[in-house]
């Protein structure tokens, strides 16, 4: 023990002693494991968010088009809807976008109605309940752009400038946040107010099927019945969501075949070249005494801690990165992303089985490319030392 | 007690055969002095390489102290060669990257003894060699002859009771060689240590009590 502590020491001084050499290890080390692991972070949380909203998202939206452009549905075509075999509830939905001009914000506000509501648990507070008129719940984003607290009041202008408060009763907690980070909850009676709704409209229609193998059959007879609808299914969502997965993950794929290539690069240099002043090295150790074992320990902790330094560094720095600062250097390859997903935080959620296997590609290698030359040295005859 | 018996050490390059060691016997008994002269190729580094555990011999037997040492395991040995003996190498041995502290502290690396100690005697043997000024230095900010001194400071820090020395003042002048060879007589006096040096200097081998030579692999006692 009390030995195998000496090796250790004497490895970290002699990895200390070639300070540059080895700092530029570490530097494309830790920058391999950067990219790879902000690529393994970003898609993941990516995936969670997009599940969570897929999670929450209906079967079948019916939207309605004038001239190409969505429109206020009447609510009447619920009964049209409703009459169609195989359909259950029909709901009306109220939302629409709100520019915030304190803070350049776009905020999405939904006018909650008995028969839908949003799936994001509240953090603080209460939920708000269909009859809560004059409050709201707030997303993360809101409450922190606006500095509100629960109790707080919400201030907002009509089209025509009229001024409606609303006291913050709850504020959603982070684990939704893609989906509500954004959002104002208020009732359908202050939605219809606020944005002056001709009564009898809704934005969309929620459309519930008994049998989800019968959802398109459905869209497509609501589109023959009322053609100024655009009937939307949670396949297509997903669809469009693994488009856009697809062909990013594609270029982010470009990096991480650029990342892996720099990893091997350094690791065939370690497995390959052991210069004649480490030979000769390994030969002196052996000749005042130092076991093979022992030759073998030192190379050990001196590969397992370059590697296992840069391999923390990386994910730190990936973590911080793809968390704190929305993955900036990787932005203009997530241009598209921000189509779904609008200037928002990620929640910081890492896998750590995928930091698992990123450890087992990268350090294991890394530290059996240091070892493997060396253990060639150390077992055969120290006598080169003999010869300088 | 080292008994070297009918070693041969051959080596392949390319097609043709060298003998290096050439059935050499000898024994030198505990405390003693012996120096091996000889042209160079004689094959005097393979025999000290053979005696000290570095290189394995084709054939023959090296008993030291009752211990067959090519009959000892890698580790075995290892721990052997730490215990009993140390090298002073013909050719600059010291690790480029440890200073000359370091350097001489290297095969004590493992020991019981304190650092204090450990150190304390380090700068001792440093001083003997006349380099206590240089003790954080590197390697590469000495002279040839500074880094043969280190060297030999460093064959003694570990208390061997043998050292095998390869053409130990190769490289110092000669009053630097006079110190050096007072300094092992008196080793050898003082703390018994058994001696085997190889030198090409017939002057310095005058000075030891018993002289072998060495002619293409064999060896013969003047
Ligand atoms: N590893 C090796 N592979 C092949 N041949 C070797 C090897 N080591 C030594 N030899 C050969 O063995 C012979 C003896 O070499 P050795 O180094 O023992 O000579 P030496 O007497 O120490 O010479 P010098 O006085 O020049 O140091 C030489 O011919 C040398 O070329
Ligand atoms: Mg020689």
């Amino acid at each position: 023990m009390k030995k195998h502590l000496k090796i250790l020491e004497f490895a970290l001084s002699s990895l200390l002693r070639r300070k540059y050499k080895n700092l530029s290890i570490v530097l494309v080390f830790s920058m391999v494991t950067f990219v790879i692991a902000s690529i393994l972070f970003l898609t993941h949380s990516f995936k969670k968010e997009a599940l969570s909203v897929l999670e929450g998202a209906p079967q079948l939206i019916v939207q309605r088009l004038i001239a190409g452009r969505h429109a206020l549905i009447p609510v009447s075509y619920i009964d049209e809807i409703k009459k169609m075999p195989g359909v259950g509830k029909v709901s009306p939905r109220y939302w629409g976008y709100y520019y915030d001009q304190l803070t350049g914000a776009n905020y999405t506000i939904i006018g909650l109605d008995r028969a839908w509501s949003v799936n994001g648990r509240v953090m603080e507070g209460t939920a708000l309940a269909p009859e809560d008129i004059g409050y709201c719940n707030i997303g993360f984003g809101v409450s922190d752009r606006r500095f509100l607290q629960v109790g707080d009041d919400l201030f907002l202008q009509d089209t025509k400038g009229g001024l409606y408060h609303f006291k913050v009763k709850g504020i959603f907690n982070m684990k939704s946040q893609l989906l509500t980070n954004d959002l104002v909850l208020i009732t359908k009676k202050d939605f219809i107010n606020l944005f002056q709704f001709p009564p009898s409209m809704a934005t969309d229609l929620v459309v519930e099927v008994y049998n989800p193998s019968e959802v398109t059959n459905i869209a497509k007879k609501i589109k023959e019945r009322l053609p100024d609808t655009r009937p939307i299914t949670h396949d297509e969502i997903l669809r469009t969501y693994n488009s856009l997965f697809n062909w990013r993950s594609g270029l982010m794929l470009t990096m991480f075949a650029g990342a892996v290539l720099a990893f091997v690069i350094l690791a065939w240099d370690k497995a390959t070249g052991l210069s004649a002043e480490e030979r000769q090295e390994i030969g002196i150790l052996k000749a005042i005494g130092w076991e093979t074992s022992d030759v073998l320990a030192l190379k050990f902790w001196e590969g397992a801690s370059l590697s296992i330094i840069s391999y923390l560094t990386g994910i730190i720095a990936a973590y911080f990165h793809v968390f704190f600062f929305g993955a900036s250097i990787f932005a203009p390859a997530l241009k598209g992303w921000s189509v779904l997903f609008p200037d928002f935080r990620l929640v910081p959620d890492i896998d750590i089985y995928q930091c698992f296997v990123l450890f087992m590609v990268t350090v294991l290698p890394y530290t059996v490319a240091t070892i493997v030359p060396s253990w060639k040295a150390a077992v055969t005859d120290p006598d080169s030392v003999m010869r300088g | 007690m080292i008994e070297v018996r009918n070693l041969t050490k051959k080596y392949r390059v390319g097609g043709d055969e060298i003998v290096a060691v050439d059935d050499v016997s000898l024994s030198i008994k505990k405390g003693e002095f012996v120096s091996i002269l000889g042209h160079s190729g004689s094959g005097k580094t393979t025999l000290l390489s053979l005696i000290g555990g570095l290189t394995r011999p084709d054939t023959g037997t090296i008993v030291i102290d009752n211990t067959h040492i090519w009959l000892l395991s890698d580790d075995e040995l290892s721990e052997f060669r730490n215990k009993k003996l140390n090298f002073i190498y013909q050719f600059s041995s010291l690790i480029s990257t440890l200073n000359v502290l370091e350097n001489v502290l290297l095969p004590t690396t493992f020991s019981k003894e304190s650092d204090k100690n450990r150190i304390e005697y380090a700068i001792e043997l440093l001083d003997m060699m006349g380099i206590k000024d240089k003790i954080y230095s590197y390697p590469s900010q000495l002279s040839g002859g500074q880094q043969r001194r280190a060297a030999i400071a460093r064959a003694f820090i570990n208390n061997p009771e043998i050292i095998l020395a390869d053409e130990p003042t190769g490289d110092l002048d000669e009053e630097t060689e006079t110190e050096v060879m007072e300094l092992f007589k008196k080793m050898n006096k003082d703390k018994g240590i058994t001696f085997v040096m190889v030198t090409h200097s017939t002057e310095l081998a005058r000075q030891c009590e018993r002289v072998f030579r060495m002619t293409k692999g064999k060896l013969i006692q003047e």
